[in-house]
């Protein structure tokens, strides 16, 4: 009770203050002409740009300023936000004067500690089929670069279970804000389901994978990002004494990412990556992994409804971390890869239709994964769950005749 | 004579105000006392208040509020007999270059279109405590607190029903964390004073 009573007397506090401070202040009769957030060497105009730095939902609300009669205590609430969502050391405001008479530009400015260091889970998941699967990374940022290091077993993505470290170097923006360098590694030890070992041959499984890929991204034009760079990636054999194979490939993408915000937000992905093997970068295998994916989203109050396809091309001889799969915990939900294709496929299609409606979710996905050569089989599967945020658990159905053996799925970032 | 003074403190306290004192020395001066109808008042022509962070706040279009309060004590110098907190309200212009101050009972409530002494010598003359029921011939304790309040501290001492005196007490008695404060004193008779007439409301 005593708690319900000090809350009280605070909001009523609260709102005894603010009222004071917009019938107080006497720059409370001018109106924001423009809203400027800054930090250590970048800048943006919420109203204007959409810039991925800050949530859409407080850029919505910096945007909001725009246009309406300036009001002190809202700034004051709206740095402490931008403190707690950029990890800012300070937030300050300042109001300045307007390029016109009665109007003022408000500049939040950032100060970001030179270094800092976070901690994340990037993936964490159980999905019933493929058992658990996670990523753990801490990452120290000095002067805007960042060095990460991490440790990964993902039994989910792949055909292979890889185990193992991550390192990454990302560097601080270049040429202008537009570019970043990043250098990752990784050293992982694999682990082949049983299906898989008996469908491949001898010299197509691998005991470790170590991959080094440098990349450059270069941000072209606002929603256009375009990176590429090189993979090597060094394939330890099964057979002890043999020498491992490379799989160094030319690596190259394209992103493209509009956000529409009206009485209802919509946002447009479109993406391509291609990884091409070649004997030029001194690879053992020949090939080229063509992949593009298309992401709409449409957000109207708690309601949410997402459409995202993909698809893929391999041609040549690819190691298998390189070939498709569906089956997992981000396609065709609730059917098994080991089942749909041991190996993974060469060719590949889907897409998913999700509706949220507050912390609830259905889902429909629809695929098909084949070799060429093969004839496509189309299969689908629904599934419904809660998802709030990163966290999500959901119950998947595979679509087939016969049968109905419920997939359960749980995690955070998948 | 006036004098600055500490309350109780502790010995972090103590360090800070050593460290201090020699800031609000330099701010404070010495502190004359009117007579004014009934009303006691400090007379502080050298207290420059909107100034340094404060000012800096105020000229990134914040309302900065200063609360003050004077206390009166018996002539052991420990037992209060009346308390008077008051709190401003200021802003600046960004275009006019002019202060605003909102003080809340006075009449009228808010002035527009101050300079900074105008608006400093408006504040200092809403700082009033009433004389009535001093004995004429009785020497007691006058003391003056100013310091800037943020709205976290605000949610505590001001509410619907006005400011809360147990919230002040523990707000000016609480280190003040960088912030300047003014504390001054005198010891007084009302018989020594010149009695003018009243000059509220000018």
């Amino acid at each position: 009770m005593k708690y319900v009573c000090f809350s009280l007397l605070l909001v009523g506090g609260l709102l005894a203050t603010g009222t004071q401070d917009s019938e107080t202040n006497v720059n409370s009769r001018y109106t924001v002409e423009n809203v400027v957030v800054s930090g250590n060497g970048w800048s943006t105009s919420p109203a204007v740009d959409r810039d991925h730095k800050i949530s859409s939902g407080l850029r919505k609300e910096i945007a909001a300023l725009v246009g309406e009669k300036l009001n002190p205590a809202r700034l004051d609430d709206l740095a402490r936000r931008l403190r707690k969502e950029l990890h800012a050391r300070t937030v300050e405001h300042h109001v300045l004067r307007g390029k016109s008479p009665e109007y003022v530009q408000v500049v939040f400015q950032v100060e970001v500690p030179p270094t800092r260091f976070d901690a994340s889970v990037p993936k964490f998941l159980y999905q019933g089929e493929q058992g658990w699967s996670g990523a753990f990374e801490g990452t120290a940022t000095v002067n805007n670069n960042g060095f990460t290091a991490g440790l990964v077993s993902d039994g989910d993505e792949l055909v292979e279970r890889y185990t193992g470290v991550v390192a990454r170097y990302e560097s601080e923006p270049l040429l202008d804000q537009r570019a970043r360098l990043r250098f990752e590694y990784a050293s992982y030890h694999e682990l082949w389901n049983s299906s898989t070992v008996a469908a491949a041959g001898a010299s197509q499984l691998y005991r470790s994978r170590d991959e080094f890929q440098p990349v450059l991204s270069v941000q072209v034009a606002r929603p256009l990002e375009v990176s590429f760079g090189a993979s090597f990636e060094s394939l330890g054999q099964q057979m002890p004494g043999a020498q491992p194979l490379a799989a160094d490939a030319f690596v190259a993408g394209a992103r493209y990412r509009q956000e529409m915000e009206g009485s209802s937000d919509q946002a447009l992905e479109a993406d391509y990556d291609l990884r091409a093997g070649s004997h030029a970068l001194g690879s053992d295998y020949a090939y080229s992994r063509h992949r593009w994916g298309f992401r709409y989203r449409l957000t109207h109050g708690k309601h949410e409804l997402v459409d995202d396809g993909w698809g893929g091309v391999l041609l040549g001889q690819a190691p298998l971390f390189e070939r498709f799969v569906l089956g997992n915990s981000t396609s065709l939900r609730g059917w098994n890869k080991f089942d749909l294709d041991p190996l993974g496929g060469n060719r590949v299609v889907h897409n998913t239709v999700e509706y949220h409606y507050g912390i609830f979710q259905i889902f429909c996905d629809s695929g098909a994964i084949w070799d060429s050569g093969q004839a496509a089989v189309a299969r689908a599967s629904v599934g419904a769950g809660l998802r709030q945020g990163i966290f999500s658990l959901a119950l998947a159905f595979p679509l087939r005749d016969g049968r109905m053996d419920p997939v359960f799925m749980m995690g955070m970032n998948y | 004579m006036a004098h600055l003074c500490a309350a109780k403190m502790g010995r972090r306290s103590w360090l800070l105000a050593g460290l201090a004192l020699p800031l609000l020395v330099a701010r404070a001066g010495t502190m004359d006392v009117a007579f004014d109808g009934d009303t006691l008042r400090p007379v502080l022509p050298d207290l420059h208040f909107i100034a340094g962070r404060a000012l800096e706040r105020l000229k990134d279009a914040r309302t900065v509020v200063f609360l003050s309060q004077i206390t009166l004590l018996r002539d052991d110098h420990v037992t209060p007999f009346r308390h008077a907190p008051q709190r401003f309200y200021v802003s600046y212009d960004i275009w006019e270059g002019r202060f605003k101050v909102t003080i809340p009972g006075a009449v009228p409530e808010s002035r527009l279109g101050l300079t900074a002494a105008q608006a400093e010598a408006w504040c200092m003359d809403n700082v009033t405590v009433s004389a009535l029921g001093v004995a004429p011939d009785r020497d007691f304790w006058m003391r003056f607190d100013l310091r800037t309040a943020d709205p976290k501290d605000m949610a505590g001492i001001v509410s619907e029903s006005g400011i809360s005196i147990s919230g002040l007490i523990e707000f000016f008695s609480r280190n003040p964390d960088g912030e300047p404060h003014w504390m001054m004193e005198r010891r007084l008779r009302l018989a020594d004073l010149r009695r003018t007439p009243s000059r509220r409301n000018w």
